[in-house]
């Protein structure tokens, strides 16, 4: 099984209360496909704390209306 | 209440700051506010008493007749980014979604504008009536797509409203 220090645990068990607890309350806000708190959940199980960490954070920073349109456009074709 | 559930709650109201909720009281005065201010003005939420214009603020105002390529570009210019209607706005901007649809003509040619609540419903104010969230049967609007819109049988699409980075006119 998986090694997860508790750090790694503790930033799990905050995006999934995030998206429990907080998210379902909220109107749609993101601007992806899979949602930047379902995006961090499997960075941090697949990559751990610090890669995966690193690149929700990254993902959230890009998270705009700005992004929300270049996506929209490009589904569009 | 516990302090999580406190923290939480403060979090919800936080995040739902930039999204107008259903406010009819603050349009509807039978006065100045609600024959001065249209369905633009209610839908990015700005009140100018100016019976606004997509893209008059940055001097790209449709032209007539009024169809969906127009009005978008005019709204564009303005700030308003479009979006698919089942897309969000984005987790980091303060934005709130609008929808944009169009009486084609013969004999009524003319754009309106909806915009989604907080609670997920969507509201509009058909020009200089009053502010209202039900469509023209007297339904709640869970989806401007599907409402009975009447002559605007037109849908063009949704678009993103930003704090501080649409300017109406």
């Amino acid at each position: 099984m998986e090694h997860r220090g508790p750090l790694l645990r503790l930033a799990i068990a905050g995006v999934s209360f995030y998206r429990d607890r907080v998210s379902s309350r909220l109107p749609r806000r993101c601007a992806y496909d899979e949602t930047c708190s379902a995006y961090a959940l499997r960075q941090l199980t697949e990559r751990g704390l610090v890669r995966g960490g690193i690149a929700a954070l990254r993902r959230y920073r890009t998270c705009n209306a700005e992004t929300a349109e270049r996506l929209s456009q490009a589904a569009a074709g | 209440m516990n302090w999580l559930e406190q923290l939480v709650e403060a979090f919800v109201r936080w995040v739902r700051r930039c999204i107008p909720a259903y406010d009819p009281q603050d349009w509807n005065d039978n006065d100045g506010i609600q024959f001065n201010n249209n369905c633009y003005n209610y839908a990015c939420a700005i009140r100018t008493d100016t019976f606004a214009q997509p893209g008059r603020a940055t001097g790209n105002e449709y032209t007539l007749p009024i169809d969906c390529p127009g009005v978008d570009a005019g709204a564009r210019s303005d700030g308003l980014r479009a979006v698919d209607c089942d897309r969000g706005c984005g987790c980091r901007d303060c934005c709130h979604q609008v929808a944009l649809v169009v009486a084609p003509g013969p004999g009524f040619n003319d754009f309106h504008w909806y915009r989604l609540g907080p609670d997920g419903r969507w509201s509009h104010k058909p020009g200089g009536t009053p502010a209202t969230n039900l469509d023209n049967s007297g339904h709640v609007i869970t989806d401007p797509r599907t409402a009975d819109r009447g002559l605007y049988t037109v849908f063009c699409g949704c678009y993103c409203v930003c704090k501080g980075k649409v300017t109406i006119n």
